[in-house]
């Protein structure tokens, strides 16, 4: 541990608890995807076993091939891909612009402007699903990816703006000041003081309209039926039988669903994290 | 106790020329994608709400007003649903802060286990959901289930215990599985927060001769506040819709009465039982019960950095 | 440049020949569970027979929910893209009342005659108050699957009423000893639990009418005595139908109730080695003393979306479908048990499917699970019900007075 930059010497048992905190964190988020991953190369007759047999007898990868050959996998893949990543585009740049109106602005009533905005998340999807359909359906938009990202962006707002609320508003403000003295307008402020320094904020709020559009599964069932418009969160159900849950063939999907999501979203955000600490905050 | 509205002094600035225009610009965008969306869909959902559309007894139909959310008070599984959706909803976003804080601690002190760490904290999350409840479900299972057979090795019961089918376990199985999914959102949101504490703030601290304990508690959860208080609102409002795992772990179990949440009701009244009047009241039942705790904490997120 | 201005006029021609064909295009809505490859070149066939007909299908989701709420969603906006949906048999009297499903009657001017060919179970379940909304499309039922060499070793007959089943199972599985389990049947709150519990109190001479009768509280009663006395496992509760057949096929259950699907999976076509091979007999469920036997409708049918352009067109398929030579096609390739009785004698049908002739006298004496647009919520209230009990939560009594309580209103 000698090269890590410690902000603080730690005691022993501080390093205990370092260590028991952090393992607790692998092991709890990773073992129900590592059973997802044994799953996927076991074959089906090895599952219903008590006492569990936890590693495959042998390596059958045959799953994996079948995911993309009983569905086209990689298409969901390429369509979860573009809706999740234009949605969170789409739905960033709008709630940039208002996050900072409400952090910033002495605007009157921002309290209830900023409820008014959360309410827009608060009744469940599924009672908006018909009248969202027929929306659609008016617009023309059903089985196009737009059916998706727009709704996808529009729920994922309230989230996104107050996220980025919190954030705008922990930027001291002199530093804001300090730049409109120097003639910056509040644009300016806003785009050369305040997003650098919420990147973490923006990271984030970004992360959660990226999962949440790949995950969402309502919608994109009734919107988008052609096989050729499906996500990845429909396509992974469709692997059943009526009856039969084949488990090591879904495993395998719902590893193929999640690992590139999780490595993408890992390395945008140390990226972007790791520019931060070296060179943002003391701009 | 909260200062009273418009009393915190950054809100007294004098408002810059021009200033009201330049808002109505910022927020236009956002309004345009909210208003455009999603205000039809509500406005039916409120406007269903008032009238009878229950599609199985077709000749139901016309407006009653308030007839539908008297209903509800007289409607047993609408009370039992809301009971479990309170119970559920306080254990689980109790639940998700008590693990979800602490993980994303966990992943932000360095460690050369860090990258590692943040992986496991964005994997839950990352799962899809419509699987995530039924891959608990089989983790669960009385016959060949993965805890049981830990259990089982580790010598702490004889016998598989039947998690799903006794029912005081069963809720125990489905406060644990939602916990699980729901405390990396929490910590993502943490997470953001912390990397945004400016080092200097920390280090200042530290030249004070601060403990890490009393850093914690007097300079990084103040800053974290308002990231606490939006990974609240947004937890509350998705526990009061809980949906997705409650849904799955009801075709397993049979203590419906004790797992049925308002999400699962709704969706059964209207998209099974093709309610869809008195689904729209229950959504806007669930709606009031999503304001009235958040109204309260939106305070802390639009005062958070300021005071 | 010259291969746009081809394509350009190939494309112009393309439309220039559909519309002097007028073609109409037929949507086709069914799940990615009901096998879509198996109907493809069914409806191939008819498109060459119909040449100004064109076939689309469209998949949803592949578990039943997944479908049920895209069908919702879609013919709550009374939307007329999708012109057929293939539902399961208990949907039938909900989409009536909806006013989803068009009544077939005025488009079958002899629907008496054509339906004669029919097996009775199916045909009620696609029916309420003397109209037909649904064309059968296959059928299912619940059958008493045994262990063949089991009963010859034992030398025990199979058993006629559920009191032999109970004792044959008992007296195997103490001599057999380990972990064979003598009667598996589905107790989680699924649809089979629902037909588990019908067949229980319809074969004691009881009715759904009735859920507290004297028939219902021995079908519940028996169901709850196997946990209890370890005839049946003690997570019965838990037990789901694909649990049920791939304990069978594990070797693990020497009576067994279930669909007929698992039958396939038995002898060896499925994704898990099968210890039961050629080990297998399938017999009509057993009754409560000198009652007579009975079992649940199960199965799929066609329904014509009441929105749908293409109405006339869309029977003329669903007449086709279940067409004699497109029922023997059906049951020959995807083994789907016919709706039409004469297949069950069929020369090409048996030798695809020798068990069907056994199946036959069995399928005849089904019967469909309460028609009423309540069903979701009929059907709700039994499987947890009877859930409950079985994993003795509630007690048989209870569970059934409850179920009383609550169906009454329903089922008036």
């Amino acid at each position: 541990m000698s090269g890590d930059t410690t902000p603080q010497r730690l005691t022993p048992a501080q390093r205990l608890g370092r260590s028991a905190a952090l393992t607790a964190l692998i092991v709890g988020g990773f073992f129900p995807f590592i059973w997802m991953v044994l799953t996927s190369l076991k074959s089906e007759g090895e599952l219903q076993k008590f006492p569990v047999q936890y590693l495959p007898s042998k390596l059958d990868f045959s799953n994996y091939a079948r995911v993309f050959s009983e569905q086209p996998f990689a298409q969901f893949f390429l369509n979860s891909l573009t809706v999740s990543l234009l949605s969170t585009v789409l739905c960033i740049a709008a709630a940039v612009p208002a996050a900072y109106a409400l952090a910033r602005l002495n605007l009157r009533g921002r309290g209830l402007l900023m409820t008014t905005v959360v309410t827009f998340s608060m009744l469940p999807v599924v009672s908006l699903l018909v009248p969202m359909f027929r929306l659609m359906r008016g617009a023309n938009l059903l089985n196009t990816y737009p059916a998706l990202i727009l709704p996808y962006a529009a729920l994922s707002l309230p989230i996104g703006i107050l996220t980025l609320v919190a954030f705008f508003s922990a930027i001291p403000r002199d530093l804001e000041a300090a730049a409109m003295v120097d003639g910056t307008t509040r644009v300016g402020a806003l785009t050369r003081v305040v997003l650098p320094l919420s990147t973490p904020g923006v990271v984030t709020a970004a992360l959660l309209v990226f999962v949440n559009s790949w995950n969402e599964f309502l919608l994109a069932l009734s919107f988008n039926t052609k096989l050729s418009m499906r996500t990845v969160s429909v396509g992974v159900t469709l692997y059943q039988g009526e009856f039969a849950f084949p488990w090591p063939l879904i495993a395998a999907a719902v590893v193929v669903a999640t690992v590139p999501l999780v490595l993408l979203i890992a390395i945008f955000q140390r990226r972007f994290v790791a520019g931060l600490t070296a060179g943002g905050v003391k701009a | 106790m909260t200062p009273p509205l418009n009393s915190s002094p950054s809100r007294r600035v004098r408002r810059e020329p021009g200033e009201g225009l330049l808002a109505f610009f910022l927020l236009l965008p956002a309004a345009a994608l909210l208003l455009g969306v999603l205000l039809f869909p509500m406005l039916t959902t409120f406007r269903d709400s008032l009238y009878l559309n229950k599609l199985t007894e077709p000749w139901l139909t016309g407006f009653v007003g308030l007839k539908q959310y008297a209903q509800m008070l007289g409607d047993a599984r609408f009370g039992a649903a809301l009971r479990n959706t309170l119970f559920f909803g306080v254990l689980t976003v109790g639940g998700s802060f008590l693990v979800g804080v602490p993980m994303a601690l966990a992943a932000h002190l360095p460690s050369r286990a860090r990258d590692v760490a943040r992986v496991a904290l964005l994997l839950p999350w990352a799962m899809p959901p419509v699987i995530t409840g039924l891959i608990f479900a089989w983790l669960f299972n009385a016959q060949y289930g993965v805890f049981n057979d830990l259990l089982v090795r580790a010598g702490f019961i004889q016998e598989p215990l039947r998690w799903l089918s006794t029912p005081g376990l069963s809720v125990l199985a489905m406060v644990l599985t939602i916990v699980w999914k729901t405390s990396s959102f929490v910590a993502l949101i943490v997470l953001g927060g912390l990397q945004g504490i400016p080092k200097e703030m920390i280090e200042a601290a530290q030249v004070d001769g601060a403990t890490p304990t009393q850093t914690f508690f007097r300079v990084i959860l103040p800053l974290l506040a308002p990231s606490l208080a939006v990974a609240f609102i947004f937890r509350t409002i998705s526990a009061v819709q809980v949906f997705d795992i409650p849904y799955t772990f009801i075709q397993q179990a049979p203590a419906q009465g004790l797992l049925e949440t308002l999400g699962v009701y709704i969706y059964r009244t209207g998209i099974e039982f093709l309610d869809f009047g008195y689904a729209a009241a229950l959504s806007v039942a669930l709606f009031a019960l999503s304001l009235a705790v958040t109204a309260v904490y939106v305070r802390f997120v639009r005062d958070g950095g300021n005071s | 440049m010259r291969t746009r201005l081809t394509l350009t006029a190939t494309l112009a021609l393309a439309a220039l020949g559909s519309a002097a064909h007028a073609a109409t295009t037929l949507t086709v809505f069914m799940g990615s569970q009901q096998r879509p490859e198996i109907f493809q070149p069914i409806f191939d066939r008819f498109e060459k027979q119909n040449p100004n007909v064109r076939i689309k299908i469209e998949t949803g989701g592949a578990t039943s929910e997944a479908q049920n709420q895209y069908l919702t969603t879609v013919l709550a906006a009374k939307d007329n893209t999708l012109d057929l949906f293939l539902i399961d048999v208990v949907r039938t009297a909900t989409f009536a009342a909806a006013g989803w499903a068009e009544p077939l009657d005025a488009y079958l001017p002899s629907k008496d005659t054509y339906l004669k060919a029919f097996l009775p179970g199916p045909v009620a379940a696609a029916s309420v108050g003397g109209k037909l909304y649904a064309m059968p499309a296959f059928t299912d039922a619940q059958f008493l699957y045994y262990r063949k060499d089991l009963l010859e070793k034992y030398k025990a007959k199979v058993p006629r009423t559920w009191d032999e089943l109970a004792a044959t199972a008992a007296r195997i599985q103490k001599a057999e000893g380990g972990s064979l389990q003598g009667f598996n049947f589905q107790g989680a709150p699924i649809e089979g639990t629902v037909c588990n519990f019908l067949e229980m109190t319809w074969t004691g001479g009881g009715s759904v009418n009735d859920v507290t009768s004297p028939a219902a509280k021995q079908g519940l009663g028996f169901l709850v005595n196997a946990v209890k006395t370890k005839l049946a496992p003690a997570a019965s509760a838990e037990m789901k139908t694909d649990d049920s057949r791939q304990q069978f096929q594990a070797g693990n259950v020497l009576f067994g109730l279930n669909w007929s699907y698992a039958w396939a999976h038995f002898q060896g076509n499925s994704p898990q080695p099968t210890r039961v091979k050629g080990d297998v007999g399938v017999a009509a469920l057993p009754a409560f003393g000198k009652n007579a036997s009975a079992t649940c409708t199960g199965g799929w049918e066609w329904g014509l979306n009441a929105y749908s352009r293409n109405k006339a067109t869309a029977v003329k398929l669903l007449q086709f479908m279940s067409s004699n030579d497109v029922q023997r096609e059906m049951a020959v390739k995807g083994a789907y048990l016919p709706v039409r009785k004469s297949l069950y004698n069929d020369k090409a049908v048996l030798a695809a499917n020798p068990h069907f002739k056994s199946l036959y006298p069995i399928v005849t004496k089904a019967r469909p699970r309460p028609v009423t647009p309540a069903y979701p919520r009929v059907s709700e209230i039994i499987r947890n019900n009877v859930s409950a009990a079985v994993a003795g939560s509630k007690s048989v009594d209870a569970a059934l007075n409850d179920m009383k309580r609550d169906l009454e209103p329903l089922l008036k």
